[in-house]
Formats: C-alpha cells, structure tokens, sequence
C-alpha cells in the first residue's frame, strides 16, 4: 500500500502535486502565505516526507520531486496519535499524567449511564 | 527554611488538601481547591516560614513539651537542620552535603529537561496546524474577543482539543472535529476560552517547575496531578455557570462524545485517566450553585488550611515576625564521629540554593538573622561564620535530658534579661557564642 501522511504532510505534497518539482524554498514560501506556518515548520514536514519515502530531494536548490502519486496516499487516521508518533517514552508518561488516554466503549457506556442518573 | 524543610511542611498541606478534596470535591466551588493548591505552591517555594500560634507544628509542640527534641527532630520547623531524620552515617560522611546536592540538582535538571522536551516536541507539531476558517468559528471569535488575540487552527496529531501560547492563544482542534455540531463545538470552545482567559497554561507551568524543583517528594507529583485535574474542574464549573446550570448534561454529554470520537479501538485503558474522566463528569453533574453558605465554607476551609498547615510553630506570638532561616543552634544525636560539616541539610540550599561553606566570602557577608531552637523560641544568632564549621563550637552532653535541662537555663536566663549564657562560663570556655554552636549527645 502507499505511503500515510498526515494532513499537514498532505499540505506539502498537494503544493509538488499541483506545481511539479520545485525547490523547498518555494514551498516554504507559499504554506507561509497559504497557512501561516514557519519557514522551519515547513522544512520539518518535508524532511518526514523524506523519511517516510513521499519526496526525494536533490541538492541543487534542494529540489523536492513527489515520489507517490496523490492516488497512492493515505490519510494517516487520527488515532495513531502522537504516542505512536513518538514512539512513546516522553509523551506516554505525559499523557498519563494528564490523563489524556483513550476511554474504551463500555467506559463510555458507563459514563453516559452516570449522566443519566445525575439528570 | 532548607529545601527539605520546605519540601516537608508543604507535604504536610498537601496531605491536607488530598483529604479536603475527597472529602468535599462536589460539596464546594472548585475554585477552593485551586487556591489551596496555590497556597501549597506558595509553601513549597517560599524558603521563609510563617509563625502562627494555629500552626499544627505548635499544637503538636504544645502536647508534647517533654518530648521535643525527637518531636521537633521530623518537624520542619525549630531546630532547622533535623527537617528529616538523618542517618549518622549521612553525618559522617563530611562530603555528604555535596552529594546530595548533586543528587537534587540531577533530579531538577532530569525533569526539566524532560518537561522542556516533551512540551517542544508538542510545540513543534502545534507548528503544523492548519487553519480553520468556516462561518461558525469566525463567528465565534468575533463574540468572543480577547485583548489577546484567539485563533482556532485544526491538527491530525491531537485528539483532543486544547490551548497554546499565552501571548497569542491558539484553540487547536483534533482533525475529527464535527464543524457541523454547533451545540458541542460551543461548549468545547468557551470551555478552551475559560482557559485563555485564566492564563492556566501560566499555572500548569508554575505546577511543573515546582515539580521539577520538588521531584523526590512523592506528594508533589500527587498535586501535580491533582492540580491539574482542578483546573479542568474549576473549568468546567466556569462554563456550565456561563451557560446555566440546565446545560449540565448537555455539557457532560459533549465532553463524553469527544471522548468517543477520540476512542476508537482502544485496547489498553489506564485507570488513572478513567478515575479522572469519571470525577470529571460527575463533578460536571454534581455543580451546585454558590450559596452564601458554600461560600462562607469555602472562605474558613481555605483560610483555616492556610493557617494551621502553611505555617510553622510559633512559642511566643511577640516573635511573630522572626523568620526561622538560620540554624545557630544543632541539635545532633549520637554521631559515631564528629560531623565535618554545619549540617546535612539545613543551612545548605539557603542564600540561593549555595552550598555552605562552598564560598567563605559569600557566607561571611550573610546577615544576623534570627533563629529557632528546639522550643520554637528565636535565638540572637550570626548566621554561619566560615570558620566555625570546623568543629570546635562543640558541646557534649551525656544524655538528651541533660542536653534539654540546659536549653531550658539558657531559656530561663535570655527570659530574666542576663546573659544567655551567665552561669555556664566554664562551658562555653573556648565556645564561640557569636557563632553556631553545636549540641551533641554522646
């Protein structure tokens, strides 16, 4: 299957899908008009793009070519959420700390039912 | 006040407000455990302590006068320097002082470093929102004008909706966002503009450097957690007052659907955060509206907290003002040798968190400044003179009672106006009184 993106990784390829090979620079500018992002922010999405084998770069101007065709994309699904991302450690301890941690559906069952009794 | 000591007395009000809130977290207004966490931040970073004559410190001193040099020896506040029980051979140890600080200064930098790490990681996914522009947000965000200004920006990476920035707040929300559901969606947004408008990423901040600071006091991680639970609560109480009370369950019902639409599969479930969603909701459904009473309650739990647990034991009301920082006085029990250095802990993270006698000339400069016995009473002492940590302002004693019997004369004689020392000349022969002088029981 193809490659999974997220939607802001999405962003940068639509810009190579629409205009063709074209240097980092001259996406950096134009999602800094479109979206408000940082030059830097930009940059950090293309190098995921790299890594996860969407854009090759080459050096002169850092030229960015699309290797997938917008067809083979996915939409990466909201659940592989940033613990997955970050391979865990730093996030998990934070997010368990926080209590930000998925409920499962008899835990939301139970909590609905709580609402109704306290109504 | 040492570290440690200060670490301990605001152990001690957390402990209290643990109890308070799980006795009466939906009888009052949770703006009341907000600002007992407040004061137990206060407590934990103030290196000064408060004299009260309510203090639970001179309550417990009071019942029990015969026993207090081993009562005062795990109370904070008296004889300083005996916050914590100590090991003799932690006293023996004459590097032991600087171990430990090395040790403490690892544990903050290892937190801080995390916290900075884990909040720049998120910091730079925050980066890659996208922006949102449909005619319900921009109506909202015309409503809902801030000096500050809000935007609302979208991201795939978060599942839950939150806030960033202080300067220029930014309302993130989950790719999943139903813009259609109107009902929810304001609910979900005044609740993140409750948080704007408080500064409480200001607070959570404030929750984590003191959590960095106070890293080995387990109860402080237990705050950490439940202060930022408060928040939310106190949160959720600002909104439901803004809609009205009959919005209590449609309000509940918007948080709990966010909940599904961030679950999906989710094969392994914590406890904790479930115990946290499932107070959260019924605290939600328990709010009440704020009674004279409730309020009155709220005003004497806060201020009777504060008073008898922020605060350290106080013998004589006239020295309220008397700031117990210094140690003139040490109180060592059987040391297998003599103790190299002033103290384990008291005197050592004072004057900015630097080591005694790491600096003569630092420690010279340090100005008289009053200090506690064992009685609570305040000694006319010079703070730590260089020199004198050395281990010739030594007195023994064969016994603890002797030890004590001789604390209560020099008591008696500051009391009749003599000389504190009038009558023990051939004692104190070769003692310097104008510097600490140590009290050991062989």
């Amino acid at each position: 299957m193809g490659v999974k993106l997220f939607d802001s990784e999405l962003k940068v390829m639509s810009v190579l899908w629409r205009d063709g090979d074209v240097p980092a620079k001259y996406i950096a500018k134009l999602l800094t008009e479109e979206l408000g992002w940082n030059v830097n922010t930009t940059y950090t999405l293309i190098k995921r793009c790299i890594k996860k084998g969407a854009i090759e770069r080459s050096d002169p101007g850092f030229m960015c070519h699309a290797l997938v065709p917008k067809e083979e994309v996915q939409e990466a699904e909201t659940n592989e959420l940033i613990d997955k991302v970050y391979d865990g450690s730093v996030d998990k301890l934070f997010a368990a700390l926080l209590g930000r941690k998925k409920l499962s559906t008899a835990q939301i069952e139970k909590l609905k039912q709580i609402v109704n009794d306290l109504e | 006040m040492s570290l440690l000591q200060m670490s301990f007395a605001g152990g001690i009000l957390i402990l209290a407000v643990i109890v308070i809130r799980a006795l009466a977290i939906n009888m009052l207004p949770k703006k009341a455990f907000n600002a007992l966490w407040w004061i137990s931040v206060v407590r934990l970073m103030i290196p000064f302590s408060i004299p009260s004559a309510f203090s639970v410190y001179s309550l417990m001193g009071s019942h029990a006068p015969g026993n207090g040099s081993q009562t005062i020896r795990v109370l904070p506040i008296g004889a300083s320097g005996q916050a914590i029980p100590l090991t003799s051979s932690v006293l023996n140890a004459a590097n032991a002082v600087s171990t430990w600080t090395i040790v403490w200064a690892a544990g903050v930098l290892v937190c801080a470093v995390f916290f900075s790490l884990a909040y720049w990681k998120c910091w730079k996914e925050f980066q890659t929102s996208l922006p949102v522009g449909n005619d319900f947000t921009e109506n909202w965000l015309c409503v809902h004008q801030q000096r500050r200004r809000i935007s609302i920006r979208q991201s795939g990476r978060f599942s839950a909706p939150l806030t960033y920035g202080v300067i220029h707040p930014v309302i993130l929300m989950p790719m999943s966002t139903k813009w259609e559901n109107t009902d929810s969606l304001e609910y979900v947004l005044t609740h993140e503009y409750v948080h704007i408008r408080r500064f409480d990423s200001i607070r959570k901040l404030v929750l984590i450097v003191v959590l960095c600071v106070h890293w080995f006091n387990p109860l402080v991680w237990i705050m950490y957690v439940l202060a930022n639970r408060d928040i939310e609560l106190s949160c959720d109480e600002a909104v439901v007052r803004l809609f009205g009370e009959n919005a209590k369950a449609a309000y509940a019902r918007a948080l709990i659907s966010m909940e599904e639409t961030r679950s999906g599969l989710a094969p392994l479930c914590n406890n904790f955060s479930k115990n946290g969603i499932e107070e959260r909701i019924i605290a939600i459904m328990k709010i009440k509206r704020t009674t004279v009473f409730s309020f009155i309650m709220t005003g004497l739990i806060v201020a009777g907290t504060a008073t008898m647990f922020a605060t350290s034991a106080n013998a004589r009301p006239q020295q309220a003002e008397s700031v117990g920082q210094g140690s003139g006085t040490e109180i060592v029990t059987k040391p297998d040798s003599i103790p190299q250095v002033d103290d384990s802990f008291g005197t050592f993270f004072k004057d900015g968190g630097r080591a005694a006698g790491a600096d003569t000339e630092d420690i010279k400069t340090t100005v008289p400044v009053q200090s506690d016995d064992i009685y609570g009473a305040p000694v006319e002492k010079n703070s730590v003179l260089a020199d004198d940590l050395s281990g010739d302002n030594i007195i023994y004693f064969d016994t603890e009672a002797e030890r004590d019997e001789h604390f209560r004369a020099l008591e008696a004689n500051a009391e009749k106006g003599l000389d504190r020392y009038a009558g023990f000349e051939e004692m104190y022969a070769g003692i310097d009184t104008s510097a600490p002088v140590m009290y050991i029981v062989k």
